[in-house]
């Protein structure tokens, strides 16, 4: 079993969490790139239904409650929460250094995204932090929305 | 109403040899090999068969010159043991193989294995992979309940010393395993540790099910489906997967499989308290600790002290995944390990387990899938037929 790149020890809590500089960058869709290339102008962008007032991630062609085609991008103000979070040691593939902190961030605009935490240590990371979107771009109009302590 | 299952009785099963490492095999070759061996568990002729569950049924139909069979789509696991069960109860037909296998399939060794990292946009960029996936899952319970590692870690002890004393599992002779031990081993996708995570490996496995008339004429020992279920949320490995994440009723994917559980002890009119022993699918130690919730074995948030108090442990109230699971019997692959869940019970109620045998195990409980993975399909199964 080989660990990923990166320096620190195992399970060191006073590890930095930074951004990827190798990872993959992802292939949008139609239904997706408003979402991706949204970095570009610092928005971190949602579907909005307004007949169920109900925020939508991640896109969908349509309301995931009433099936309705007629959605509107919206603009988050990038801030949440962490609802849970891991410290990968051991990544699914060698190009991702380690440590990095997959996380379930519940926006405050009423939605769950699923990023990574960077911009502070291993040890720092918990449930209920207050963080914000740190948009890294990854080229060909795609920005990965990153979250760091607010 | 008459019981769903009534006509359907299982009466064949087989794992071939699991290892980390089967040479001069495929994963269609071993399947059949294991097909092979079910029919002669169940003392069925391959001519018998007319139709087929699974990724390889359509190989399996021209490899068993079935046709025309019925053929159900999905995978060899619970799902599928429950589609054919719906097919022969309703005639379409007879004798179904329900069947995988996995060989040579996993030979990039600085990778996880192939089927732990699905690939889409949402979740590539992010690094996730199966262990990923549960984990946030898990870091959910522990921070909501204050579930201790030590209660992972004692899930993950237990199963491996299962597979410990089981001369067929993988990992047998290599425990036995403390609780010390897995929370020494190196950490993967925190909180789980390397022992905390399932193995990988290679084998087949294959179960037979047949109508009850049918079942009369043969000489083993029939098994019956007494209920079935299963709850799913979307696909899995693309969505966050939330604890919280709700759909149209007041179930969240954090007890997925509770409406799947409670339909299942609906239909064969039992309760937890009437379960012997649970084949619960293990591919992360804290899942057994929320199936044992989802499922009502115990209350919300109780399960960990359940653990901890030795509640599962093979000499305990409710001995858990007594072949070692897929932490330390085998995991070969997409789906057989799922239906090794089924086989395992099978062999609890028949009385065949080479180790860990459950004394006069009447109904046992099976489960795949998990809240990680946005599904959970159910099974109670018992001597007596519906």
């Amino acid at each position: 079993m080989s660990a990923g790149s990166g320096s620190a020890p195992n399970g060191d809590p006073s590890a930095e969490l930074r951004p990827q500089s190798n990872g993959p960058t992802p292939a949008p869709t139609p239904i997706s790139a408003p979402y991706w290339s949204g970095g570009a102008v610092g928005e971190l962008r949602y579907q909005w239904c307004g007949g169920c007032e109900l925020a939508l991630m991640d896109p969908q062609p349509a309301c995931t409650r009433c099936l309705t085609q007629d959605l509107e991008w919206r603009v988050s103000a990038g801030v949440g929460a962490v609802a849970s979070y891991t410290i990968v040691w051991r990544p699914p593939l060698p190009r991702f250094e380690v440590p990095y902190a997959p996380a379930i961030v519940r926006v405050d605009e009423g939605f769950d995204l699923l990023t990574n935490i960077v911009g502070c240590t291993v040890g720092e990371v918990e449930v209920g932090m207050r963080v914000s979107v740190r948009f890294v771009d990854r080229g060909d109009d795609v920005w990965l929305p990153y979250f760091a302590p607010a | 109403m008459t019981h769903p299952f009534r006509d359907v009785a299982i009466v064949g099963v087989a794992n071939t040899e699991q290892a980390k490492r089967l040479e001069g095999h495929t994963s269609f070759s071993i399947a059949v090999e294991a097909v092979r061996l079910a029919l002669a568990d169940a003392g069925l002729d391959p001519g018998a068969v007319d139709g087929a569950v699974g990724a390889m049924a359509g190989p399996l139909e021209y490899q068993l010159g079935s046709g025309p069979a019925w053929r159900g789509y999905g995978p060899a696991n619970i799902n599928g043991v429950t589609t054919a069960a719906l097919a022969i109860g309703a005639g379409l037909a007879t004798t179904v193989v329900i069947a995988d296998g996995g060989a040579s399939t996993y030979t990039d060794r600085a990778a996880t294995a192939p089927w732990t990292r699905p690939e889409n946009e949402f979740v590539m960029p992010w690094g996730m992979f199966t262990a990923a996936e549960f984990a946030l899952i898990a870091r959910h319970h522990m921070h909501t309940y204050g579930t201790p590692v030590e209660a992972l870690a004692t899930v993950a002890a237990t199963i491996r010393n299962n597979g410990h004393v089981n001369p067929e599992a993988v990992m047998t002779g290599r425990g036995p395993y403390t609780v010390d031990d897995v929370l020494a081993s190196p950490m993967i996708a925190d909180p789980f540790r390397r022992l905390d995570c399932a193995i990988n490996s290679e084998g087949g496995a294959a179960l037979i099910m047949t109508t009850v008339e049918r079942a009369r004429d043969l000489d083993g020992i029939p098994v019956y489906v007494l209920g079935a279920g299963g709850d799913r949320f979307g696909p899995a490995y693309q969505h966050p997967p939330s604890w919280t994440m709700g759909g149209r009723t007041d179930l969240v994917n954090g007890y997925i499989g509770r409406r799947a559980a409670a339909q299942a002890f609906d239909q064969a009119g039992l309760a937890p308290d009437d379960v012997d022993g649970c084949e619960f699918y293990d591919p992360f130690s804290f899942e057994i600790i929320r199936q044992l919730e989802a499922f009502g074995f115990c209350a919300d948030g109780e399960a960990a002290d359940f653990v901890l108090g030795g509640g599962i442990a093979i000499d305990g109230p409710l001995p858990v995944t007594t072949d070692g699971g897929v932490l330390s019997y085998s995991h070969p692959g997409a789906s057989a390990q799922m239906l090794q869940r089924v086989i395992r019970a099978v062999q609890q109620l028949r009385g065949t387990c080479v180790s860990n045998q459950i004394d006069g195990a009447e109904v046992v409980f099976a489960s795949n899938g998990g809240a990680g993975a946005l599904f959970c399909d159910v099974l109670v199964l018992g001597r007596e037929a519906p």
